[in-house]
């Protein structure tokens, strides 16, 4: 029986979708069987990220309503054959689907994989509603701002109120440089206003702009980013990794030449 | 500027969004729901009305935010203003308080309960 992650935020532009498509395809990595299911109908991103937008027949939609069985709809990831994306419909709006049919179909993924992740939409109207409903766990992904963290605060409350047993914190776009200057807060004062456990602090990388600009996740590659994601991965699947030190510092010849 | 102020170090802007944050995040926290605030006050009059007669039309029951005096920020406090009319009168002295509670129901006696709210969130 699989383990259903939903990964949230409150505020829009804050890094699920990134998150998304990088922790489904890390785990692909680990070799668990992962499905991704984009729940943000009306906006489809996830399979831009990941890659797949030109393989789409149907979507979540089609599922839902029974134009399709499960399995018609899965695409299969480019490079992980353990990885699938669910992907959301563009054409609809979030009242097409409602919590019921979202969990009764989290239900059946999670008889088959290991993972079914989640991507839920900005917002705490239905389709937040929708996301939560099947979920086992839940990702709350926010910024070192104020406005993010405020959102993500009352998506924590909202969790509570739906009896979500197990919540995290996933800091995103962390700025080394500026929290060192006292001009960002650190994750460690992220943790302590909002209460909840950290799974993962992720630098603000150039490197993620490039890989989604290809639409290939950079989990586990070299870059600053993709180690951290990596270590969430593991983190979910159970092992006990330290939290990374984000300040790594430059070679010689790159201190030397770009500063 | 004086000499002083130069060697007097501004709050950092990371500290000045964390300070920013926990105030905003009091009101949000504090903010629940009507109808639960609702259960909430009926509960608190059901109580009180076992041991007191109490003006329902000048009760006020509201959370909002106080100040402590060991904690520099604003806590959620619970404030209840509740009117007592009269003292319900135990059974066995009921002549006696029927005599005094003249005197009590001119003046309406205003208490407030205040929660520590500095840990609790409450959510809804």
């Amino acid at each position: 029986m699989g383990e259903v992650i939903v990964i949230t935020s409150g505020k829009g532009g804050v890094g699920k979708t990134t998150t998304t498509a990088n922790v489904g395809t890390g785990l692909a990595k680990l070799n668990k069987k992962v499905v991704l299911i984009d729940t943000d109908i009306g906006l489809r991103n996830l399979d831009v990220v990941l890659g797949l937008e030109n393989r789409i027949v149907y979507n979540l939609v089609d599922v839902i309503e029974g134009n399709c069985r499960i399995k018609q709809a899965l695409i299969k990831d480019k490079r992980y054959p353990s990885l699938y994306l669910l992907p959301s419909a563009q054409t609809r709006d979030k009242s097409a689907v409602t919590p019921e049919q979202m969990k009764k179909l989290t239900e059946q993924l999670k008889e088959e994989f290991d993972y079914v992740i989640l991507d839920c939409p900005a917002g705490i109207e239905q389709g937040f509603q929708n996301a939560i409903a099947g979920a086992d766990r839940a990702f709350v992904v926010t910024t070192p701002e104020v406005s993010a963290v405020r959102d993500a605060d009352r998506i924590i409350g909202l969790l509570e109120a739906n009896e979500m047993k197990d919540t995290h914190l996933i800091v995103n776009r962390l700025r080394t440089e500026m929290v060192k200057r006292g001009d960002m807060m650190s994750s460690d004062d992220v943790v302590e206003i909002l209460a909840v456990d950290l799974i993962g602090v992720v630098p603000d990388d150039e490197n993620i702009v490039v890989s989604t600009n290809q639409g290939e996740p950079l989990v586990g590659d070299d870059s600053l980013a993709g180690q951290t994601y990596l270590d969430i991965c593991k983190r979910i699947i159970g092992e006990d990794v330290p939290f990374a030190d984000l300040d790594r510092k430059k070679g010689f010849f790159q201190r030397l030449f770009k500063k | 500027m004086s000499f002083i102020d130069f060697f007097k170090r501004k709050p950092t802007s990371g500290n000045v969004a964390k300070d920013r944050l926990k105030l905003v995040l009091v009101s949000d926290r504090a903010n629940c729901s009507p109808e639960l605030m609702e259960q909430i006050k009926n509960d608190i009059i059901n109580v009180l009305q076992k041991y007191l007669e109490i003006d329902l039309e000048g009760l006020d029951i509201k959370i909002s935010q106080t100040e402590l005096d060991d904690n520099n920020g604003a806590v959620p406090a619970l404030f209840a203003n509740i009117p007592i009319k009269d003292m319900k009168a135990k059974e066995e002295d009921s002549n006696n308080n029927k005599k005094n509670s003249k005197n009590k129901n001119s003046n309406n006696i205003k208490r407030t309960i205040v929660t520590n709210g500095s840990k609790d969130k409450l959510k809804v």
